[in-house]
C-alpha cells in the first residue's frame, strides 16, 4: 500500500462514527480548557487520559490530540476579551487582541484567530504528512548548543520590536531571565532562591506570572476608570472582519503558518516562542508598525496561526522518534504506550493505521473546531455586555482557581497576586510585559542548554560555533537582516504613502 | 517581586487618588528593580559559582542580576537627569486598593479556609465594595457562583479544590 | 461562563460519567467509603505515570471506589511525598513512589527519611539499561569500561537528571572500575536524542526510552543494570553476568502516611496484589516497559531499607549526599 492509500484508509478511520465522536469530544474539551485561564492542554489531556483506556488506540489518540490543538483555538478567547492569557501560547494575543476588544472589535479578532488557527493547523498537518522523516532527521541534529543560539536569536528579535524604551526592555529581559533561574537547578539539582520551600522548587509558575502580569494588572488599571468603561453591546456587523482586516490578516496568517511549522520541531517551549517570533515578524514587516499594541489585527492573526501551526509539526518528533518535544506531546506518548503502540522510527511500518488515522483526524478536527468556534464568537462577545465591575470578581475567581489547578499549589496564587501588583506599577511606569514573559520562558532553557553544551564539550566554548550551530546562527542573522531590510524598504514606502494620503 | 512595596505611604488626609509626578515614579521603579537585583546578587553570591568552563548554579543568576543592576542604575540616572515634565501618575485609587488588599487574603486562606469559602467571601467583598450592590444580592450571587465553580471544576473537570474547614 | 457552556457541560458530563464508570455505592463504615487519592511523584505522561494510572484503575475496580491520580512532581517528587506525609493516615491518601524516596532524601530535597512512610506494596521493577549507538566501537560492557578507564573524561554518559536513578546507576557502574566519565543530566527523552545525534557516547535510561530505536537498529544495549535480565531485551546480559557487580533495580510501589492502620494497608495490599497479577497489568508492563513485581508490605519495607542504605553509599561516594 502506498502512503496515499494509507491516508485514504486513515480518513476512513477518522470519519467512522467513533472517530468523529471522539474527535469532537477532544476538540470541545480542548476548547474548554483552552478558554479557562491557567488550565492548558496538559491539564486537559491528563484529565481525559483515563477515558482512553477503554478505547482502541487510534480513537484514544485522536481524542487526546483533539484536546491539544483544540486548546490552541480556545486560548485566544480570554486573551482577547479580558486580557487574561487562557493558555501560555496566547500571551502575545493579549497585546493587540484585547486592544481590539476595547475598540469594540472583539468579533473580528476572535474570528481571525479562529480562521488563522484553522489555516495554521492545516498547513502544519501537510508538513507532518510530507516532510516528517527529513524534519525528524533535522531534529536529531538540534543539540543543546544549537538551542542556545536559537534562544539568543529569539531574545534579540523580541528586544528589537519591543515598544518601550530600549533600556527598560533590557531590564525586563534580565529580570525575566533572572526569575527563570528561581527553583531547582536542572543540572545539579541544587535549590536556588527557594528558601526551603517546595512550592517554588520547580520554578515560578508561568501561568501564574502570565495571568498576573497581563490579566490582574489589566483589571487593576481598569478599576481606576470603571466609570468611563462602557459595557460593549456588539452589533452583528461588528462581528465580521472587514475587507481591510482580511487584507492585513492573510499575509500574517501565511507567515504564521510557516513560522509555527518550523518551530514545532524545536524541543522545549516552541509553541510559546513561535507566537512571539510571529508577532515580531509582523510588526517588523507591517507598513504601520506604530499600530501594534494599539489593536493591529495582524498582531492577533500571526501569533494565533503560529501556535496552531506548531501542533502538527510538534507531532513529528513524537511520532517519528518517540520523543516528546513539548509537555503536551509527552501525554500523547503515554497514551500511545498504554495502548501498546510504540512511537518511533518503526511506527510507520508497524502501526500505519494509527499514524494515518491520526493525521486524517487532525484535518477533520480542525474543520470541527472552525465550525465550533465561529458561532461561539458571538456568544463570547456578548459576555462583554456584563458591566465591568461585575466582571472583575468573576475573572479573578476563575483565574485563582485556574492558576491553583495547574499544580495544586497555593504558592502559585501568591505568584499571581504579587506579579499582578508588580505588573500594575511596571505598566504605569512604561515597562513592557511581553519581553519579561518570553525571557522567563526561555531563561532556564538558555541556562540549562548553555551549561549542558559546555559539560559535553569539556568546557570548550568552541561548541557554540560548530557546524550545526553556525548554520543556524548564520541563517537566523541573515533572516533578521533580511527582515530589517524589508522593513526599511517598507518604511520608505510607508512615508511616501502617508504623504500621499496627506496624513 | 518586592514591587508591591511600592505602594505610596498611606496618608490620613488629602484626596485619593494622589497624583505623583512621573519623574518620581520613574525613580521608584528604577530603585525597586535595583533592589531586586541586589537581592539576587546577595543570594547568588552564596551559591556555587563554578568556573567559566563549567558554570555552577550561581553563575547565571549572578550574571543576570548584575545585568539587571546595570539596567536599573542606568534607568535611575536617566530619570534623574531628565527635567520634570509636569506629567503625573494617579496612584492609590480606592477600588484598586480594595482589590489589592482583598487579593492578599486569597492565597493564605485558600487551603485553610478552603477554596469555596475563600473565593465566596472574596467575591462577596468585591461585589459589595466595588460593584456596590445590595448585601443580600451579593451574598446570594457569590453563593450561587461558588456552586457553579464547584460544579464546573470539581464535577465536570474532576479537579480537586481544597475544601478546608467546610469538610472538617 | 456557565450559561455559555451549558451544551459543553452536558457533553462533557456524559463523557466523564462514561470515563469513570463507577456507579455502585460502597457499604458504610468500612474502608474504603470515599475516593482514594493517589499522589504520583512523576510527571503526567512519564512511563511511571502510565503505570500508576493502570494500577489506579485496577485498585478502583477491586475496591469499588474512584482512585483519582494527582501528579505532584515538585522537587524531584519530594513535593508529593511531603504532601502525603501531611495527610491523615486513613488510607485515602496514598503515594506512588520509587527509590527516589531515598535519593531525594539524601540530596536534601526531601526533608523526610523513608521511615516517615508506611510501605503498602511493591508493584513493579524497571532495569536501567546502558545504550550506545549501533556503530559504536565497543562490543560489550568490558570493552566500553576499559576504554572509559583508559580515556578519562572522554566518555559522556547521558542520564535523566542529577541524582536520578539513571545517574546513580551509571555513576556506580563506571566508578566500580575507577573510570572517570562526564555525566550529562538531560530532561525527559533528550538523552536518547543526543545519543542518536552522536553528541554523547552512551546513555543510561529505563528501557522504554530505547525500545523503538533498538528495534530500528539505531541503538544497541550494552548491559542492563538489574539483578536479572530484562524481558524487553532478553538477549542483553546483565552487568553482573559480564563481571561487574552493579545491580540497581528501580522499584516502584505504593506507600501511605505513617501510622496508617494495618487493616487498611492489608486491604490496599490485597487490591494491589490482585491488580498486579491481572493479565491486563502484565500486558501493560510489556508495552510500558516495567516488570510486575508484587511484594507485600513487610518485605517491601525491608527492601526500601536495604536500598536506602545502598543508595546512600553510592551518593556519598559521588559527593552528592547532603543529608546525614
Amino acid at each position: 500500500m502506498s502512503s496515499f492509500d494509507y491516508l485514504v484508509n486513515g480518513f476512513g478511520t477518522a470519519l467512522s462514527w467513533q472517530g468523529l465522536l471522539y474527535c469532537f469530544i477532544g476538540c470541545l474539551w480542548g476548547t474548554i480548557v483552552g478558554v479557562l485561564p491557567g488550565l492548558g492542554p496538559l491539564a486537559g489531556m491528563t484529565l481525559l487520559l483515563p477515558l482512553t483506556f477503554g478505547l482502541d488506540p487510534t480513537t484514544g489518540i485522536i481524542m487526546l490530540t483533539g484536546i491539544f490543538y483544540g486548546s490552541m483555538y480556545g486560548g485566544s478567547t480570554t486573551s482577547i476579551l479580558v486580557r487574561i492569557p487562557g493558555e501560555a501560547a496566547s500571551v502575545v494575543t493579549c497585546i493587540d487582541g484585547h486592544e481590539m476588544a476595547r475598540q469594540g472589535r472583539a468579533g473580528p479578532a476572535l474570528m481571525v484567530a479562529a480562521v488563522g488557527s484553522f489555516i495554521g493547523g492545516s498547513v502544519s498537518i501537510l508538513g507532518l504528512i510530507f516532510i516528517a522523516p527529513p524534519l525528524a532527521k533535522l531534529m536529531i541534529q538540534i543539540g543543546p548548543s544549537v538551542e542556545v543560539m536559537l534562544i539568543l536569536f529569539a531574545l534579540v528579535v523580541i528586544s528589537l520590536v519591543s515598544a518601550g524604551s530600549r533600556i527598560k526592555t533590557a531590564a525586563m529581559i534580565s529580570l525575566g531571565l533572572l526569575l527563570g533561574t528561581v527553583g531547582m537547578d536542572k543540572l545539579t539539582g541544587f535549590p536556588r532562591f527557594t528558601f526551603g520551600s517546595l512550592g517554588i522548587s520547580d520554578g515560578l509558575s508561568f501561568a501564574a506570572l502570565a495571568i498576573g502580569l497581563f490579566g490582574v494588572s489589566e483589571i487593576l488599571t481598569n478599576l481606576e476608570k470603571t466609570d468611563t468603561i462602557k459595557a460593549i453591546t456588539p452589533k452583528f456587523r461588528d462581528l465580521i472582519p472587514r475587507a481591510k482586516d482580511l487584507r492585513e490578516s492573510f499575509p500574517a496568517i501565511a507567515r504564521g503558518s510557516v513560522i509555527g511549522s518550523i518551530f514545532g520541531i524545536i524541543p522545549g517551549v516552541s509553541h510559546i516562542v513561535s507566537t512571539f517570533v510571529s508577532y515580531a515578524v509582523e510588526k517588523k514587516l507591517s507598513r504601520h508598525p506604530e499600530q501594534f499594541g494599539k489593536g493591529a489585527i495582524a498582531g492577533v492573526a500571526g501569533p494565533e496561526t503560529a501556535n496552531n501551526a506548531v501542533t502538527g509539526t510538534a507531532m513529528i518528533p513524537l511520532l517519528a522518534l518517540g520523543i516528546p518535544s513539548i509537555p503536551a506531546t509527552a501525554i500523547l506518548l503515554s497514551a500511545l504506550t498504554i495502548h501498546g503502540v510504540q512511537p518511533g522510527p518503526l511506527l510507520l511500518t508497524e502501526n500505519p493505521q494509527v499514524f494515518w488515522g491520526l493525521i486524517a483526524s487532525m484535518y477533520i478536527g480542525n474543520v470541527i473546531l472552525l465550525i465550533l468556534n465561529l458561532p461561539l464568537v458571538s456568544i463570547f462577545v456578548n459576555l462583554l455586555r456584563i458591566p465591568y465591575v461585575y466582571l472583575v470578581p468573576i475573572i479573578l475567581v476563575i483565574s485563582v482557581v485556574g492558576v491553583y489547578s495547574v499544580d495544586f499549589n497555593a504558592f502559585d496564587i501568591w505568584v499571581m497576586v504579587i506579579s499582578g501588583f508588580a505588573g500594575y506599577f511596571l505598566r504605569k511606569f512604561g515597562y513592557e510585559m511581553a519581553p519579561l514573559l518570553l525571557a522567563l520562558v526561555l531563561g532556564d532553557r538558555l541556562e540549562e542548554n548553555f551549561r549542558l553544551s559546555l559539560t559535553m564539550s569539556g568546557g570548550h566554548y568552541s561548541t557554540f560555533v560548530d557546524n550545526a550551530s553556525l548554520i543556524v546562527l548564520g541563517g537566523s542573522i541573515s533572516l533578521l537582516l533580511a527582515v530589517q531590510g524589508i522593513a526599511w524598504a517598507f518604511g520608505y514606502r510607508k512615508t511616501f504613502a502617508d504623504e500621499a494620503e496627506g496624513a | 517581586m518586592a514591587l508591591s512595596e511600592e505602594l505610596p505611604p498611606a496618608q490620613k488626609s488629602g484626596s485619593w487618588p494622589r497624583s505623583v509626578c512621573t519623574r518620581r515614579c520613574g525613580l521608584a521603579g528604577g530603585i525597586a528593580l535595583a533592589a531586586i537585583a541586589m537581592f539576587f546578587i546577595i543570594q547568588s553570591s552564596q551559591l556555587e559559582w563554578g568556573s567559566t568552563a563549567l558554570p555552577g548554579p550561581g553563575f547565571f543568576p549572578m550574571l543576570l542580576a548584575l545585568a539587571l543592576l546595570f539596567c536599573s542604575v542606568w534607568i535611575i540616572a536617566q530619570t534623574w537627569a531628565s527635567e520634570p515634565t509636569g506629567e503625573t501618575h494617579d496612584l492609590g485609587h480606592r477600588d484598586v486598593i480594595i482589590v489589592m488588599v482583598a487579593m492578599l487574603f486569597v492565597a493564605p486562606l485558600f487551603e485553610t479556609l478552603g477554596a469555596y469559602l475563600t473565593l465566596g467571601i472574596f467575591a462577596f467583598v468585591l461585589l459589595v465594595l466595588i460593584a456596590r450592590i445590595n448585601v443580600v444580592y451579593a451574598a446570594l450571587s457569590s453563593a450561587v457562583s461558588m456552586v457553579a465553580i464547584w460544579y464546573f471544576f470539581q464535577i465536570l473537570l474532576g479537579l480537586q479544590l481544597p475544601w478546608g474547614i467546610l469538610l472538617g | 461562563m456557565t450559561k455559555v457552556n451549558r451544551g459543553v457541560i452536558l457533553a462533557s458530563a456524559a463523557a466523564l460519567v462514561f470515563a469513570t464508570g463507577l456507579g455502585s455505592t460502597p457499604s458504610r463504615a468500612e474502608f474504603p467509603e470515599q475516593p482514594i487519592e493517589m499522589t504520583v511523584m512523576f510527571g503526567a505522561g512519564s512511563a511511571a505515570d502510565v503505570t500508576a494510572r493502570h494500577l489506579a484503575e485496577g485498585i478502583a475496580k477491586r475496591l469499588n471506589v474512584a482512585v483519582p491520580v494527582v501528579n505532584r512532581t515538585g522537587a524531584g517528587g519530594a513535593a508529593g511525598l511531603v504532601h502525603i506525609s501531611q495527610q491523615k493516615p486513613n488510607g485515602y491518601s496514598i503515594v506512588w513512589t520509587s527509590n527516589q524516596m531515598s535519593t531525594t532524601y539524601y540530596s536534601g530535597q526531601l526533608p523526610l527519611a523513608y521511615d516517615n512512610f508506611a510501605p503498602v506494596a511493591r508493584v513493579s521493577v524497571e532495569t536501567p539499561a546502558l545504550a550506545v549507538k549501533a556503530d559504536a566501537p565497543w562490543k560489550d560492557l568490558k570493552e566500553m569500561l576499559e576504554y572509559a578507564k583508559a580515556n578519562p573524561e572522554k566518555v559522556r554518559i547521558g542520564n535523566s537528571g542529577a541524582g536520578s536513578h539513571t545517574h546513580l546507576s551509571a555513576a556506580a557502574l563506571f566508578a566500580s572500575v575507577g573510570a572517570k566519565t562526564i555525566d550529562v543530566p538531560f530532561q525527559t527523552g533528550q538523552a536518547t536524542v543526543n545519543l542518536l545525534g552522536g553528541r554523547i557516547e552512551g546513555a543510561v535510561q529505563l528501557p522504554a526510552a530505547f525500545v523503538s530505536h533498538v528495534k530500528s537498529g539505531d541503538l544497541r544495549i550494552i548491559a542492563v543494570l538489574g539483578r536479572e535480565r530484562d524481558p524487553i531485551f532478553p538477549d542483553v546480559p546483565t552487568a553482573k553476568e559480564q563481571g561487574f557487580d552493579v545491580q540497581l533495580d528501580m522499584w516502584r510501589g505504593i506507600a501511605a502516611p505513617k501510622d496508617t492502620p494495618p487493616e487498611v494497608v492489608a486491604k490496599l495490599q490485597k487490591a494491589i496484589e490482585e491488580t498486579v497479577a491481572s493479565p491486563e497489568f502484565v500486558e501493560a508492563g510489556k508495552t510500558v516497559g516495567f516488570r510486575p513485581a508484587f511484594l507485600p508490605a513487610p518485605d517491601f519495607g525491608k527492601l526500601i531499607a536495604s536500598d536506602d542504605k545502598k543508595l546512600g553509599e553510592v551518593m556519598s561516594q559521588l559527593g552528592m549526599k547532603k543529608t546525614q
